[in-house]
C-alpha cells in the first residue's frame, strides 16, 4: 500500500509487535496491583480496625505499601515502554515517508513549497510521534482498569455505582461535540503554520534579494499577516480544548457528591459498612482516571490523525519510477539515445514537440537554440527526470519508462547549470554520485581523485584551502619532517623573497606584525588555556603580568586603544574597514565606549574593566594597528616577559630556542628542543616545533604577515615550486579536499562550485554524460579547459549531450541539434549546418 | 635573513601615531581644505611605507590603486616611451610632494614609473580608503575631487614645461602651422 494511503493506525497494528504485546501483558500485571490496594483499604477499616487487630493491621498495610509501590514501579516501566514503542514507530515512519518523498517526480517539488515539506518531516510528525506509543496501551489499559474499577464497585454496590455511572453519557455527548470544532482549528492551524514556514524559508533563500531591495517591510508584513491569522486560529483553539478541559473537570466532580449524598444515607442507616464506603470513594475517584485517559485519549487521536491526514495528503502521490529493476542488475548502456516524436507539455502549453533524433553510442551532440527553445527540457526528459508527455524515448532500444532508477542513475549523470552542492568537505561532495551508487568498495582512489581535480582546474583553489587548514594531528605527523623542510627552506633558500613579507618568529625579537599575545606567550596550547581570549583570566598569565611589572603597561595601552578607537570611530557605524587597523572589533564600540563613560578619567580599578582593556593590548598588532603605537621600551619589557614565561613557567630549554633559530638563519638546519618528551600541551615558536592549531601555511611561513603584497601571487607559485620539489604539492591538495564547503557550498565560488559538480559527475563515470550549460558560469580559461577535457578524453568513450548557448564551442561536437519553439529544425555537423546558411548559420553570426 | 634584519620592524610603531601623521597630512597643500576629523581618519587609515634607495615604487603599466605622499626622501618619475625611459619630474620631500592623486578617484594603470633615488618613506592613501571615507562624508567629495583635478593641472602644467625647457630646438615650430 502507498505509504501515504495508510490509516495512522496501520502503523500501531503492524509495528512491534512483540514489544507492544509485552507491554500489553505488563499493563494486565499492573491492573492487579492497581485494584489490590482498594481491597485493602477495605479490611483494613473492616477487620484489623474493626477487630482491634494490630497484626492484621501491619499485614494489609505491608500488603497495600507494597501493591501501591508494584503499581507505580509498573506505571514507569509502562510510560517508558509506551515511549520507546511510539519513538521506534516514528523512525520507521518518518524513514519510510522520507523514501518516498525523496522519489516524488520533479514535477512535484515545482510547486511544493520546502517549508512545508520541512514542516511536515519535522515537528508535525514529532506531535504524532508521542500519540504513537500509547495508540495501543493506552485505550486498552484504560477500558480496562474502567472495567475492573466497575466490577470491584459493582460487587459492593449495584445501587451506588449505576448512580455514579450517569453522569458519564452527558460527555459522550459533549466530548465529541467540542472535538470536531477543535479538529477545524487544528487543520486551519497547520496550514496556517506550513504557510509561515515557507515565508520565513523565502527570506531566509532570499536573503540576499530582501538586503538589497531592502524590502525588509514587506517582508515582515507578509510574515505577520500569518502570525495574526496563527494568533486567532490558537485563540479559539484554547478556547475549546479549554472547554473540554472544563467539561471533564466539571463531570469529574459530580461523582463523590452523589456518593457522599447515597452513600452516607445508606451508612447512617446501616445498609452499607463504612470500610465498603471508604473502598467505594476510593474506587469512584479512581475510576475517574481510565475515564479521563480515555477521553484524553480520544483527543489526541483526533490531533494526531488530523497531522497525520494532512501530512501524508500533500505527498499522496506515487513515484513515476522504481528505485530498483525487478529481478535483475541494472542494465550496462552502451549510450545508444532514440528519440521519437517526443513531446512535452504543461498544461496547455506544449514546451517540446515531435522531437524525432538519433544520437549513437559514443557520439557527442551539441543542444543549442535560443532561450525557451525547449533544449533543458530535451536534456531533463532524456535523464528521466522529467516523463514525456507523449512519443517516446528509447535508451539502447528501450523504452526509458521502463527503466528503473538504478538503471538510469548508473548509465546517466547529469550536469546543471546552477548544481547544488551538500553541506560537507570537498571530498564529500566530489564523491557524492559515486557514493551514491552504494559501493563504497569502488570509490575512486587517491590519484584518480586528485587528478579529476587537477583535470578540472581546481587545483590551485583546493591547494589553498588546504593550506589555510589545519590538519588533525595524526595526519600532520606523517608529514611532519616535510613541512618542517618546507619551513626551512622558506626561511633559508627562500628567504629574500619571503623577507619582505613575512616577519620571521625569532625568539630574541619583539615581532611587529605579531600581536601582543604572540609576543608575550610566543607559543600555542593545544588545549587553548593561552588562547587571546582566555589570557586575562589565566592564572600563570597573571602571575607572569605581575611578576614582570607589566600589568598597569598592558591595561594602560588597552586603554589608550579604547579612547583612540572610540574617539576616532564612534561615528563611523559598524563598517569592519575602519577597524582593521584597531584591534577593537566594530561590534565591540559600544561596549568600550561605556566602559570608558564609566570610567571618566579615573584609571580602571574593576577586574572586567581592566580585564576587557587586557584583550585589546593581547590583541594588538603594533605594525598593523594604527590606531596607536607602541610606548617606548614596552617591546623589551615584552621580550623579556616571554624569556621568563617560556623559561621558567613553561620549562622550555629557551637557550636551545635560541641556537636552533640561528642555526636556521645561518645554515637552513632545523634543530628541535632537547627537553621536551611527548605529550605536551604547550608548543613554543621555536624552529622545529609544529603548532598543531594552526594552519599549515602558518606552519610553512612561521611568522607574522607583514603586508599582503601585490607579489603574493608571484611568491605562491614560488612556494608551489618549493612544494612540489618535496613532493609535497598531491598531500596538501588531499587535505585541501577536507575544506568544509558550507551550507550549499556556499563558502565556494560560483566557479569553484560549478567544477565540483563537474568533477562529481565525471567521476561517476557513466556511459552517457548530459551537460546543461555546465560550463556557463566558468570563465573562459576554465571553460576551454572542461571543453578540452571532453574533447580529448571522452571523445569515443562517451555519449555526449551538452545544451550550449556560446556556439564557439561547438565546432569539436560531432553533431548539433538546433531547436526552435520546442521543434528540431536543423541537425548535422557544424560544417554542414555553415554550408546550409540556415538557422545555425544566423545564431553564430549573430553571436 | 640575518636576525639584523628582523630587527628593522623593531620601531615600526614609533612615529605612526595617528597625531604625527595627521600633522604631516596638513602640511600638504592637497589636504588644506580638508577637515580635520577628516583628516585623522585618513592619517589612521594610512599606511607607512618605505623603500630602499633604487627601488622601484610604481611600475608603468601595473594597476594604480593608492596615492604617495613623500615624508622623506627623493623620487624619480620616469616614462616609458619607445622602449626608453623618460625623466618627468623629480619629487623630493621637502616640498610635501605626491604623485598618484588619480588612483584615488579611478582604476588605471600607472602612466608612469616612480623610482627611490634616496631611501623613501612615504604615506599611501589607497582608493579603498578614500572611498570609504568619502562615503562617510559624501558632503566632502566634490570639494575634494575639485581639489585633485586642480592640483593635477598644476602638475601637468609643470611637467609640460619641465618637457619644453628641454624639447630639442628643431622640435619648435610656429603655433597655427601644419608641419
Amino acid at each position: 500500500m502507498l505509504i501515504t494511503r495508510r490509516p495512522l493506525l496501520y502503523w500501531v497494528l503492524t509495528r512491534h509487535r512483540p514489544l507492544q504485546l509485552l507491554l500489553l501483558a505488563v499493563i494486565l500485571v499492573s491492573l492487579f496491583f492497581r485494584v489490590f490496594p482498594l481491597e485493602m483499604q477495605k479490611r483494613i477499616v473492616n477487620q484489623a480496625i474493626h477487630l482491634r487487630d494490630e497484626q492484621l493491621l501491619f499485614l494489609y498495610c505491608a500488603l497495600y505499601i507494597g501493591a501501591i509501590t508494584l503499581a507505580s514501579l509498573l506505571k514507569y516501566l509502562i510510560n517508558v515502554m509506551q515511549t520507546v514503542i511510539g519513538q521506534k514507530i516514528l523512525v520507521g515512519m518518518r524513514n519510510e515517508l522520507y523514501h518516498h518523498i525523496l522519489q516524488l517526480p520533479l514535477q512535484f517539488y515545482r510547486k511544493m513549497q520546502p517549508g512545508t515539506v520541512i514542516s511536515a518531516m519535522t515537528a508535525e510528525l514529532n506531535a504524532i510521534g508521542l500519540f504513537l506509543g500509547g495508540a495501543l496501551a493506552i485505550p486498552v489499559t484504560s477500558i480496562l482498569t474502567f472495567l475492573v474499577f466497575l466490577g470491584f464497585m459493582f460487587s459492593m454496590s449495584p445501587l451506588l455505582t449505576l448512580l455514579t455511572l450517569t453522569v458519564y453519557p452527558f460527555e459522550l455527548v459533549i466530548i465529541p461535540l467540542l472535538q470536531r470544532r477543535y479538529n477545524r482549528f487544528n487543520k486551519k492551524r497547520i496550514r496556517n503554520t506550513r504557510s509561515m514556514g515557507n515565508i520565513v524559508n523565502e527570506a531566509v533563500s532570499g536573503i540576499h534579494e530582501v538586503h538589497s531591495n531592502s524590502s525588509f517591510a514587506l517582508e515582515e508584513k507578509r510574515m505577520a499577516a500569518y502570525v495574526n491569522r496563527l494568533y486567532h486560529i490558537l485563540k479559539k483553539l484554547f478556547i475549546v480544548k479549554y472547554g473540554m478541559k472544563f467539561a471533564n473537570n466539571m463531570f469529574q466532580s459530580f461523582g463523590p457528591f452523589i456518593l457522599f449524598l447515597v452513600g452516607g444515607y445508606l451508612a447512617i442507616h446501616g445498609q452499607f459498612t463504612l470500610g465498603a464506603l471508604v473502598a467505594f470513594l476510593s474506587a469512584c475517584e479512581k475510576i475517574y482516571d481510565p475515564w479521563k485517559e480515555m477521553m484524553e485519549y480520544y483527543q489526541e487521536y483526533q490531533d494526531a490523525s488530523v497531522r497525520y491526514r494532512q501530512i501524508m495528503k500533500i505527498f499522496d502521490l506515487p513515484p513515476e519510477h522504481p528505485l530498483l529493476p525487478e529481478g535483475r542488475e541494472p542494465y550496462r548502456l552502451r549510450g545508444d539515445i532514440e528519440l521519437k516524436e517526443t513531446g512535452f507539455s504543461i498544461g496547455a502549453v506544449k514546451l517540446l514537440d515531435g522531437i524525432t533524433a538519433r544520437i549513437r553510442p559514443n557520439e557527442q551532440i551539441a543542444l543549442v537554440g535560443s532561450s525557451g527553445s525547449g533544449k533543458s527540457t530535451l536534456a531533463l526528459l532524456v535523464a528521466q527526470l522529467y516523463n514525456a508527455s507523449h512519443g517516446s524515448i528509447l535508451l539502447d532500444g528501450r523504452e526509458i519508462n521502463t527503466l528503473s532508477k538504478a538503471d538510469i542513475s548508473r548509465n546517466i549523470t547529469m550536469i546543471s547549470q546552477q548544481p547544488f552542492i551538500f553541506t560537507g568537505t570537498v571530498r564529500d561532495n566530489l564523491l557524492y554520485a559515486v557514493r551514491a551508487g552504494g559501493d563504497d568498495k569502488n570509490l575512486p582512489d587517491r590519484s584518480s581523485l586528485l587528478s579529476m581535480v587537477r583535470d578540472v582546474g581546481l587545483e590551485e583553489d583546493i591547494l589553498r584551502f588546504g593550506l589555510n587548514m589545519a590538519p588533525p594531528r595524526e595526519r600532520i605527523m606523517l608529514l611532519l619532517d616535510k613541512f618542517l623542510h618546507m619551513r626551512s627552506i622558506i626561511q633559508g633558500e627562500l628567504n629574500e623573497q619571503f623577507a619582505g613579507i613575512i616577519e620571521f618568529y625569532d625568539c630574541h625579537y619583539f615581532l611587529t606584525y605579531c600581536s601582543l599575545r604572540d609576543n608575550i606567550i610566543f607559543g600555542d596550547s593545544l588545549s587553548g588555556e593561552f588562547d587571546t581570549e582566555h589570557l586575562p583570566d589565566n592564572k600563570v598569565f597573571r602571575k607572569l603580568i605581575d611578576e614582570r611589572g607589566l600589568e598597569e603597561d598592558l591595561v594602560a595601552l588597552g586603554l589608550d586603544i579604547a579612547r583612540k578607537t572610540v574617539h576616532l570611530l564612534k561615528d563611523i557605524g559598524e563598517d569592519e574597514f575602519f577597524f582593521e587597523r584597531s584591534p577593537m572589533q566594530a561590534n565591540e564600540l559600544e561596549n568600550y565606549a561605556t566602559l570608558l563613560d564609566d570610567l571618566g578619567n579615573g584609571s580602571p580599578r574593576q577586574r572586567q574593566q581592566r580585564n576587557q582593556l587586557l584583550l585589546l593590548t593581547l590583541r594588538f598588532v603594533p605594525g598593523r594597528h594604527s590606531i596607536t603605537g607602541l610606548p617606548e621600551g614596552l617591546d623589551d619589557k615584552i621580550v623579556a616577559a616571554r624569556h621568563y614565561f617560556l623559561e621558567h613557567l613553561m620549562g622550555v630549554d629557551i637557550e636551545a630556542c635560541f641556537t636552533s633559530t640561528s642555526r636556521l638563519r645561518e645554515s637552513g638546519v632545523l634543530a628541535s628542543l632537547p627537553m621536551y618528551t611527548d605529550p605536551r600541551d604547550f608548543i613554543p615558536f621555536c624552529p622545529a616545533e609544529y603548532l598543531y592549531r594552526h594552519s599549515l601555511k602558518d606552519n610553512i611561513f612561521f611568522g607574522g604577515i607583514i603586508r599582503e603584497t601585490p607579489d603574493e601571487e608571484r611568491l605562491y607559485s614560488v612556494a608551489m615550486d618549493a612544494f612540489a620539489r618535496q613532493g609535497l604539492l598531491d598531500e596538501i591538495l588531499d587535505i585541501g579536499l577536507d575544506f568544509e564547503v558550507g551550507s550549499k557550498g556556499d563558502r565556494l565560488s560560483g566557479g569553484q562550485r560549478q567544477k565540483v559538480a563537474i568533477a562529481r559527475a565525471l567521476l561517476k563515470d557513466t556511459p552517457i554524460l548530459i551537460m546543461d550549460e555546465a560550463t556557463a558560469s566558468l570563465d573562459n580559461q576554465s571553460q576551454a579547459l572542461i571543453q578540452k577535457l571532453i574533447d580529448t578524453r571522452y571523445k569515443g568513450h562517451k555519449t555526449i549531450i551538452a545544451v550550449i548557448h556560446r556556439l564557439d564551442l561547438t565546432p569539436t561536437y560531432d553533431r548539433i541539434i538546433v531547436l526552435k519553439a520546442g521543434a528540431v529544425i536543423e541537425q548535422g555537423t557544424y560544417a554542414e549546418l555553415m554550408d546550409r546558411q540556415g538557422v545555425f548559420y544566423e545564431l553564430v553570426h549573430k553571436q | 635573513m640575518n636576525s639584523s634584519t628582523n630587527n628593522k620592524h623593531r620601531h615600526n610603531g614609533e612615529g605612526s601615531s595617528i597625531d604625527r601623521k595627521t600633522a604631516f597630512l596638513q602640511q600638504l597643500p592637497f589636504f588644506h581644505e580638508t577637515a580635520l576629523e577628516t583628516l585623522r581618519l585618513y592619517a589612521y587609515l594610512a599606511n607607512i611605507e618605505k623603500f630602499p634607495a633604487n627601488e622601484p615604487i610604481t611600475v608603468q603599466g601595473e594597476p594604480a590603486d593608492r596615492m604617495y605622499l613623500i615624508v622623506s626622501g627623493r623620487i624619480g618619475i620616469c616614462a616609458e616611451h619607445r622602449g626608453r625611459q623618460f625623466h618627468l619630474q623629480l619629487l623630493s620631500a621637502d616640498g610635501f610632494n605626491y604623485f598618484g592623486e588619480l588612483a584615488l578617484l579611478a582604476e588605471f594603470d600607472w602612466l608612469f614609473s616612480a623610482f627611490a633615488l634616496t631611501d623613501v618613506t612615504a604615506l599611501t592613501i589607497t582608493r579603498e580608503a578614500f572611498h570609504k571615507v568619502m562615503e562617510k562624508y559624501p558632503e566632502q567629495l566634490p570639494k575634494t575631487v575639485s581639489r585633485i583635478i586642480k592640483l593635477r593641472i598644476e602638475r601637468f602644467v609643470d611637467q609640460t614645461h619641465y618637457l619644453l625647457d628641454h624639447l630639442k630646438e628643431e622640435a619648435w615650430r610656429e603655433c597655427g602651422s601644419e608641419e
